[in-house]
């Protein structure tokens, strides 16, 4: 198991380079069953990124480039007249697949938002009165710009809360950068990846990670971090328990990835940033600067050996 | 003006106080070595020493108490100077700062001090005494000691050296209030002993830490006391409180009057079996012999032999002794008891008629007084068994006959007359003392505290006009009618009664129960005691002061602070009567366990473990106390549960140390995070902590799988303690800079 996860990494990396933390992150988010966000400015490689991902998993894969004109029912699907089976008959959306890749999520209308985010938390969709499940499994990876740009509509804090993660990618460093330069990068290259990974073997994965072991000690962590963001007073958004149960799931498959059966508490705090930064500061204004600052501070007040005192 | 004037003002001591800071900071980062402290850490310094010397205070010559104010006092100044600048100058985020300790007086200043005042102490150490000037020298060097901390060791020497002059005081007073203070006072010092090595410990924790270090060291305490041989002192304790209230050897017409209103302690008597009578409560301290028609003193016989060849010429005050004299008969039963004696600095000792004891150090006079080899210095506990119907000289030598007779003829010319008078009328000796207590009995005698004056000291005067007096002018005045008379006649002072305590059973005697009273020699039944007094007052012997006399007392020593109102308070007397007992058993207990006590104890210790049973009963309560404390660690251990809170335990108790010298966690620091800067830090600690950091993450996050046996789990974390205790030592040993 733990080579797939060695050669998805080792794939992942040759196509994003000089990013494998995030890279980490984003398969520990979709290992966790978890959506992720992936905010950044344009040209990061942020839609390089959830590509590889998605087809490096294996998965059905479609792309769905947000603009502002773009309705509900082009996400969803639509409902059209069968003269055949005198029937309306459903005609799916780009959402009806494993993986979908929802790039600039934040150029769209706030109702086609709402539409995909909808389905995200539920897992199905409702066109014209019918309910209509989607895929198992089902990943969205989203992108987006930052607030500043134009022409974007932020996502409202409750759908955000949707995301289990939500990172950005940063400048590359010198050597990477070199590297990026130097390379004939081209959409071949992307077309090469191969699929590493099917849904019998991420369930297998998704199994395995389910039994990795929390100690008390690890809850209690997790906990005193909740509590924290609570009490201080000058922060207006809190950790909910839903925020809790994702920071708990996102470090067992954190730790799964670093090859362990238990996890630790550099595991909270590896995964902490990207999963509760944007619960606590939703709208992130200045991505140049050390942007998980209020995270950060939490960590900071809870020591990991003797948490709850 | 002055607007252009005040900045530059305001500028004044802060350019100062820059240059002033910026080289001390500087020093202080370039020099490791220089000691930085609080200015919490100063005043705590400076006032332990103000309070240690405090502790010696009367026994210091006046001159280096001036000194040390002095020195006290300057040093006080400059530390409150710089604090004050310091709290200006920092911002109010740092609340707390260090300095690097002031030099107030160049070295070669201190070096002059030191070197004169020893000279001056050797030059006064002939009136001082060997002692005095010893502890002189002590205190002035804690003094100077104060002026030259640049070091941490230096700090350490002079907290010691606190500790040093506090218990020395201990040496002049031991009562138990003072014993307690001088203990508070070590605990302080020790308080600041702990504060320079565990600085970011907090106070409380520090107060427990050094109550629990100085509990530990109680058994070790207890065991040094009653074990360590009791050497008698190099030194002659210096008589400074012979000024002290009491009675002395030459009694005049008022002194004991005047000792009337002493409140203060003369000694504390506990009897073995019974109590007697307070009317037989004689307590006898010496006989005066010698009446010079205004002072009643010992014989001269004695004064003109050196007095300590005299003491030691006279007979031992055993038993056997007793027994062996032809002059002395001892029916009956004797009266045990314990007697302790407050310091007297004197050397006669209280007993009961006729007295004996078995103890070295005490001698009996011809007289039958007991007295001390040597001066009651402190306080002095000895054994004493009375024979109250023992028969004194039942024949009288020529000379004691001779002495006994004696008079001044000149003075009291009337007393005389009615003495020979007497004579004429009674031939009988009995009749005579008879028909004169009689008449003190009858005619219009009063017993007063406040006696009319009489002119000259004359007896005749008190006896015939103004016939109010204390005991001392009734014993006096019967003597010397007595004498007239041709009755061979003594005075004897010492004590009646005393009060009893009920919680500690024992009798408190007091200087107010200072008395005189007589004795006359009979033919066949010799010395007799004779009290007029209760002639006159029967009450006062029967029970103590009588009610005439209490109003009187109280009258007299009623003042501004009169406890006249709270005497009546029966709690009031109830407590000082528990206080009194707790005094007592100190006295009794800890300061009365001298040399020969100790080695009756280790005697019969060692008597005892001959027998083999006790050495059985003791190690069965050896081994019981092993059982009971392993027992109740195990319990204990049980009820804190699973091995992960005890290994947490463990770790929290580790950091803490770590903590304690300077290596702390940073709060979101995970344990593995730590383990690597300390492994980078301090690479020789890091076999020990990684164990048990490594441990704790081990127990804490793992998967338990539970085929690893209770046991196992207990060996491991008796190995993490070791660890402990190794990682302990290792940090204590860099703290005192030995690798």
């Amino acid at each position: 198991m733990q080579t797939v996860v060695a050669n998805i990494l080792a794939q992942i990396e040759s196509v994003v380079i000089g990013k494998p933390h995030q890279v980490q992150l984003a398969l520990a988010c979709l290992f966790a069953k978890g959506h992720i966000l992936i905010e950044d400015l344009p040209g990061m490689g942020k839609t390089t990124l959830a590509n590889t991902l998605a087809l490096t998993l294996g998965l059905s894969y479609q792309r769905i480039q947000f603009t502002s004109d773009l309705m509900p029912a082009d996400v969803i699907g639509v409902a059209i007249f069968d003269k055949a089976t005198k029937l309306f008959q459903l005609h799916p959306g780009a959402i009806f697949n494993q993986v979908v890749l929802a790039d600039e999520v934040n150029r769209a209308s706030p109702k086609t938002q709402s539409a995909l985010l909808e389905a995200m938390e539920e897992g199905r969709v409702s066109v014209d009165g019918v309910t209509h499940l989607l895929p198992e499994p089902f990943f969205v990876i989203a992108t987006q710009n930052p607030m500043s740009h134009a022409g974007t509509y932020p996502l409202p804090e409750s759908q955000l809360d949707r995301f289990m993660m939500r990172i950005s990618l940063g400048f590359p460093s010198i050597d990477a950068e070199r590297k990026i330069l130097q390379s004939i990068t081209s959409h071949r290259d992307v077309m090469d990846i191969k699929p590493f990974l099917g849904v019998e073997q991420l369930r297998e994965i998704q199994q395995h990670i389910a039994t990795i072991c929390v100690a008390p000690a690890i809850v209690d962590y997790v906990i005193a971090l909740c509590r924290v963001s609570r009490q201080s007073e000058s922060q207006a958004k809190v950790l909910s328990p839903r925020a809790g149960k994702s920071l708990l799931a996102a470090a067992k498959s954190w730790a799964f990835i670093q090859n362990r059966d238990y996890v630790i508490p550099e595991d909270i705090q590896a995964v902490f940033s990207p999963v509760c930064e944007h619960r606590l500061a939703p709208q992130q204004h200045h991505i140049f600067e050390q942007a998980d600052e209020i995270s950060q501070q939490i960590l900071s007040q809870i020591d990991p050996t003797n948490p709850l005192f | 003006m002055t607007k252009i004037i005040k900045p530059s003002v305001e500028l004044g001591p802060k350019h100062s106080l820059k240059q002033k800071l910026t080289p001390s900071k500087s020093k202080s980062y370039s020099e490791n070595s220089a000691l930085q402290l609080t200015s919490q850490m100063y005043f705590c310094l400076l006032i332990f020493q103000l309070l240690n010397l405090a502790s010696l205070v009367l026994q210091l010559h006046l001159v280096y108490l001036l000194f040390a104010t002095f020195a006290l006092a300057l040093q006080f100044i400059v530390y409150l100077n710089i604090a004050r600048k310091g709290a200006l100058a920092s911002k109010p985020s740092q609340s707390i700062k260090s300095y690097v300790t002031a030099k107030i007086l160049p070295s070669w200043l201190i070096l002059l001090l030191a070197i004169s005042g020893s000279v001056a102490i050797a030059v006064a150490g002939q009136t001082l005494g060997i002692l005095l000037s010893m502890m002189h020298l002590l205190c002035f060097a804690y003094s100077l000691k104060m002026f030259e901390i640049p070091r941490r060791k230096d700090l350490y020497q002079l907290v010691v050296l606190g500790i040093f002059v506090a218990t020395s005081s201990l040496i002049f007073i031991q009562s138990i209030y003072f014993s307690l203070a001088v203990i508070v006072l070590v605990f302080g010092n020790f308080m600041i002993l702990l504060n320079l090595f565990a600085p970011t410990m907090a106070v409380l924790a520090q107060a427990k830490l050094v109550a629990k270090l100085s509990l530990y060291s109680v058994p070790l305490a207890v065991a040094l006391f009653v074990g360590f041989p009791k050497l008698s002192p190099f030194w002659q304790v210096p008589s400074v409180e012979s000024a002290k209230v009491g009675l002395s050897d030459s009694v005049k017409i008022g002194d004991i009057a005047q000792l009337a209103l002493s409140d203060e302690l003369a000694f504390r008597v506990s009897f073995q079996n019974s109590k007697p009578k307070h009317a037989q409560l004689y307590w006898r301290a010496m006989v005066l012999d010698d009446f010079d028609g205004v002072t009643w003193r010992q014989s001269r016989r004695d004064e003109t032999q050196n007095s300590q060849s005299a003491q030691s010429s006279y007979g031992s005050a055993t038993l056997e002794h007793a027994n062996s004299s032809a002059d002395i008969e001892l029916p009956g039963r004797g009266l045990t008891y314990q007697v302790i004696a407050e310091p007297s600095f004197q050397s006669w000792l209280f007993a009961l008629d006729f007295a004996t004891s078995e103890q070295g150090n005490i001698g009996q006079r011809n007289d039958f007084a007991l007295f001390y080899r040597g001066i009651i210095s402190q306080t002095l506990s000895y054994q004493v068994t009375s024979y109250p119907a023992a028969k004194m000289s039942a024949t009288l030598s020529d000379t004691s006959r001779a002495l006994n007779l004696l008079l001044s003829t000149d003075n009291n010319p009337k007393l005389l007359a009615k003495g020979q008078q007497l004579r004429q009328q009674y031939p009988d000796d009995r009749q005579l003392i008879n028909q004169v207590l009689t008449e003190l009995n009858e005619e219009n005698y009063y017993y007063t505290l406040q006696p009319p004056r009489l002119n000259n000291h004359s007896l005749d005067q008190f006896y015939f006009d103004t016939r109010a007096g204390f005991c001392e002018h009734y014993a006096s005045s019967f003597t010397y009618l007595m004498r007239a008379a041709g009755i061979p006649t003594r005075m004897v002072v010492g004590y009646l009664g005393g009060e009893f305590n009920l919680s500690g059973n024992y009798l408190s005697v007091y200087q107010r129960n200072a008395h005189a009273w007589s004795e006359v020699w009979l033919p066949n039944d010799g010395w007799q005691r004779i009290d007029p007094t209760a002639a006159v007052d029967p009450e006062r012997v029967e029970r103590g002061f009588s009610t005439s006399l209490m109003q009187e007392y109280d009258d007299l020593s009623s003042g501004f602070f009169s406890l006249q109102a709270l005497r009546a308070m029966w709690w009031y007397k109830q407590v000082k009567m528990q206080i009194d007992a707790i005094d007592y058993q100190w006295t009794r207990w800890v300061i009365g366990y001298t040399g020969q006590k100790q080695s009756r104890v280790m005697a019969q210790l060692l008597a005892s473990l001959k027998q083999g049973k006790n050495v059985l009963y003791f190690l069965l309560i050896l081994a019981g106390a092993v059982l009971l404390f392993y027992g109740y660690k195990v319990v204990k251990g049980k009820a804190k549960g699973k091995p992960e809170d005890k290994i947490k335990a463990l770790y929290l108790k580790t950091l803490k140390l770590m903590a304690q010298h300077q290596l702390v966690k940073a709060r979101s620091m995970t344990a593995q995070q730590f383990a690597d800067v300390i492994a980078t830090a301090r690479p020789e600690l890091s076999a020990n902590f990684c164990a048990i950091s490594n441990g704790f993450a081990q127990l804490s996050y793992q998967k338990f799988t539970d085929d690893i046996s209770q046991q196992e789990r207990d060996k491991q974390l008796i190995k993490l303690q070791l660890s402990y205790r190794r990682l302990r030592w290792q940090l204590w040993l860099a703290k005192l800079g030995i690798d």
